[in-house]
């Protein structure tokens, strides 16, 4: 291993001894307690299990790229000759880490730093994960898939993901979070992209009812260049993910678009920043979420916008379809405005099914748990709709409605 | 009027002169159980009074400093006087007053506004309420308006029923240190059915450097009966800090409604850090209107419980933050029960380097079906130095409730402005058009009086804002 990547594993490992296991009176986590957690119930996985991965849901046609991660090494490593050939670089972190050095080097725990508990541990004990850049003026068409996925009961994964885009580069890459066995995940995702640099980036959470999940995926954007980030979360038990944007560049675009359906007595927290750094950037985020049984979802979101991003337009909403009466959903949006040419707005709304709708359906002949459903995906599918990707979002739209019942 | 205008130029703070001191009592700076123990036994209290304050000592000693919201770091407990009584006697005419307390309140034109058109006026200067009336018509109706203090020895049973049962001492660091030292506030009982129309007016006066003003508010609103009471606060500039640090509950009976008007004026040197809670029972409506215009900072969160079905609470907030101040400002509503109603409004503005920051909870418990809430936080930001900060939470753990919240953040329109400028307005003239147009909402909810003063203090506020 290069001395510069134990050096950062140490420095990581030293935050990781610092920093103790949040508690409720931590700001970030005063809505997810992480107390009925038996961290030393997980044994890290070191390597790779063989085997087939199930149950993704995107992982359908042609794909300029694959990789599966089980446990803690990746079972399956293929990328196309042809994409090859332009320059681009995409397989396993660990397999490319020496090779690819001075590509690694200076993006990796550089965006995702190691001043958070999880993120530090991952930083300390990552084992495998995926290394995508697309060089300058590349533009790949197909997407890249990579799915990960707990093999052995209470293994606990750390999988670490690079992206970086150059300068024009355009990308797809989908990310899937499988069922697998139940265990512990914890993951940090780094993404760069360069000026007018294009990435859409799919991320499905559909971990093992069991497992407890742990994100940290953050990305920089600089000049022109557009983000077009989907998250779909119907999985795990518990834990925490966060997806932060940092606008750098002058008139760059970061879209968040997230669905979530929780239900059982499944926690979801996602924490969200969109941060403008450079002026007339543009973030907009819409998170969407359906409630049952006993869940709850927190969401927490903040726009930071810092002094001399003048021109900013920002926005965020989140919008909670409460569809029992023991649900609970938690939403704190946040602005955070250091300058005065701006325009930020935010909404937050929770409420059930819409009786209106709901009686104009059912006097349309349509049964009441048909209209209802109807209802629920109708909302769900002004967040869906943002997918660019047609196959992507039916695919989504499938796996997601399987999870509201027919009541 | 003309001359008093004259002297205000530039928007500079109007009440930042002082009095010469002459203390009866000044108790020595800092805080300890000796320190409260004087302060009990110059008030002639009840034990029980004494043994509530020294256990709310130990919890304030025991609770951290809140880590967030303003930074309060500057805050020196043993540079603080607790108890300074300003006059040995409360006085019922005006004329009894002191001479330059009387001066004082005379040039911030409090009885003036008294003789107009309010039911009843309490002033507190320094620890101490130093004059306090009500109409003749109002005591004959059984309604109760004196202060704190004197609530304590006149009416002990209903003081003890409903003190320290809305916000107990326990609930912050800086409830705790009011229970601790409080002194001085109104009291305020309305019987069943009675409907004050005019307002109660109370006005809060701080002198003395370094002073501490801890007052404790308690207002009950019977069933079916209606109070509005309005207060306001000012302080002379200097240049180390004082403390505020109110605490207020209030209880609305069974169909009963009350109005609470705050107009904060502190000057730049006070840490303002207030803790006000409402409960409303069934068919009953509170409303919170809250002006903050002055202090270094403000941490204040006025809040409404809504116990009974049908409450209804309404947060009306205004935060207008200039240069050093931190106006940590908002509202909590917490729906206990069915088909409750509220709606928060807040408007705020930073300007010269000023941060203004909206807090807010709104919280729905699974108990409270069928309730409608609105919060709607809108700011404006004048220059590229300030700054303004929304964090509105939300819990929701019901399902059949209609929750929505919307949040913007805007600057001064250059098309609004120069289209009031081609109609002959100057820019800060236009600018403080379109300012006091943003905070109607707000305005248009106060005493006439109050509403003008406030469009005043803004227009003053926004001389020379625009460059």
């Amino acid at each position: 291993m290069s001395t510069w990547l134990e050096e950062r594993r140490a420095t990581a490992a030293e935050q990781n001894e610092a920093l103790g296991v949040p508690s409720l009176s931590d700001e970030h986590w005063r809505f997810t307690s992480l107390r009925g957690v038996d961290f030393a119930a997980f044994t890290p996985a070191v390597v790779a299990t063989a085997g087939e991965a199930t149950g993704a849901i995107l992982a359908e046609g042609d794909h300029a790229g694959r990789i599966v991660m089980r446990d803690g090494g990746v079972v399956v490593d293929e990328f196309s000759a042809e994409v090859s050939a332009q320059g681009v670089v995409f397989g396993s972190l660990a397999r490319l880490a020496d090779d690819h050095a001075a590509l690694i080097e200076p993006l990796l725990g550089t965006i995702v730093g190691y001043d958070e508990k999880f993120a530090a541990e991952n930083g300390a004990l990552w084992t495998d994960g995926v290394l995508l850049h697309v060089p300058a003026g590349v533009k790949v068409q197909l997407p890249f898939h990579v799915a990960y996925e707990i093999a052995t009961p209470a293994a606990a994964q750390q999988w670490r993901m690079l992206i970086s885009l150059g300068e024009g580069a355009e990308a797809t890459l989908v990310e899937e979070h499988l069922p697998g066995q139940p265990g512990y995940a914890n993951g940090v995702a780094e993404l760069q992209l360069a000026a007018t640099a294009h990435l859409t980036y799919v991320v499905v959470q559909d971990r093992h009812d069991e497992t407890v999940h742990f994100a940290a995926h953050r990305a920089e954007i600089a000049k022109d260049a557009t983000l077009e980030w989907s998250a779909c979360s119907i999985g795990a038990k518990t834990g925490k993910t966060r997806m932060e944007t940092r606008l750098t560049g002058e008139g760059s675009t970061g879209r968040l678009s997230a669905v979530y359906v929780v239900d059982g007595k499944r926690h979801l927290d996602l924490d969200t920043t969109q941060e403008h750094d450079a002026p007339n950037a543009v973030s907009d985020l819409a998170f969407k979420g359906v409630l049952l049984d006993s869940a709850r979802s927190v969401w927490r979101g903040v726009i930071r916008v810092a002094e001399g991003a003048q021109g900013t337009d920002a926005y965020q909403e989140n919008r909670n379809l409460m569809l029992s009466p023991t649900a609970r959903a938690d939403s704190i949006p946040g602005l955070e405005i250091d300058t005065n040419d701006v325009r930020c707005t935010h909404g937050a709304t929770a409420g059930p099914v819409d009786p209106i709708l709901k009686f104009y359906l059912m006097s349309r002949g349509i049964p009441q748990a048909e209209a209802e459903r109807m209802i629920v995906e109708g909302f769900l599918e002004e967040a869906l709709e943002r997918i660019p990707d047609l196959r992507i979002r039916e695919a989504l739209t499938t796996a997601i409605m399987r999870r509201v019942p027919l009541v | 009027m003309s001359s008093e205008v004259a002297d205000v130029d530039l928007g500079e703070y109007k009440y930042g002169f002082h009095d010469e001191e002459n203390p009866v009592i000044k108790i020595e700076r800092g805080l300890n159980e000796d320190v409260i123990r004087q302060i009990s036994a110059h008030k002639g209290e009840p034990e029980w009074m004494l043994d509530f304050r020294l256990e709310a000592y130990k919890i304030f000693l025991s609770k951290p400093m809140p880590n967030w919201g303003s930074d309060l770091s500057g805050i020196d407990f043993a540079n603080i006087f607790y108890y300074l009584k300003p006059t040995e006697l409360n006085a019922r005419s005006w004329d009894d007053v002191p001479e330059t307390i009387k001066n004082t309140f005379e040039r911030l034109g409090i009885p003036e506004a008294e003789r107009k058109f309010l039911a009843g006026v309490g002033a507190q200067y320094e620890s101490e309420v130093i004059y306090h009336s009500l109409k003749k018509e109002l005591e004959d109706q059984g309604i109760l308006f004196l202060d704190t203090d004197q609530a304590l020895l006149q009416h002990e049973d209903i003081f003890r029923e409903y003190f320290g049962t809305i916000i107990p001492s326990a609930d912050n660091k800086f409830s705790a240190l009011n229970s601790a030292v409080w002194s001085g506030g109104s009291f305020i009982y309305v019987p069943p059915g009675v409907r004050i129309e005019q307002p109660l007016q109370a006005y809060f006066r701080i002198n003395a450097e370094n002073m501490g003003q801890f007052e404790r508010t308690l207002i009950i609103v019977d069933e079916g009966a209606y109070v509005h009471y309005v207060e306001g606060c000012t302080a002379p500039t200097y240049s180390s800090d004082s403390l505020h640090s109110a605490v207020v509950e209030i209880l609305v009976k069974k169909g009963g409604r009350c109005r609470y008007t705050t107009i904060q004026n502190w000057s730049n040197n006070v840490y303002n850090l207030v803790t006000k809670r409402a409960v409303a029972e069934e068919d009953a409506t509170m409303e919170w209107v809250d002006g903050n215009l002055g202090s270094k900072v403000t941490m204040k969160y006025p809040a409404v419980i809504l116990n009974g079905e049908r409450a209804h609470g309404e947060i009306l907030s205004i935060a207008f933050a200039g240069e050093g101040q931190h106006q940590d400002a908002g509202g909590k509503i917490t729906h206990v029960a069915p088909n409750t109603t509220s709606v928060i409004t807040s408007k705020s503005i930073s300007k010269d380097g000023g941060r203004s920051s909206y807090r807010g909870l709104l919280r729905v418990n699974k108990e409270a079906e069928g309730s409608k809430s609105k919060v709607v936080c809108d700011a404006l930001i004048i220059d590229p130095d300030s700054r303004t900060d929304t964090y509105p939470y939300i819990n929701i753990m019901a399902d059949q409730v209609d929750i929505g919240h919307e949040a913007t953040v805007s600057k001064l329109g250059e098309e609004q402005i120069y289209y009031l400028m081609s109609r002959g307005l100057s820019e800060a003239e236009a600018s403080a058009l379109i300012v006091a147009g943003f905070v109607e909402p707000i305005t248009k909810e106060l005493p006439l009086e109050y509403a003008v003063e406030l469009n005043r203090l803004i227009q003053l506020q926004m001389e020379g804002s625009v460059g």
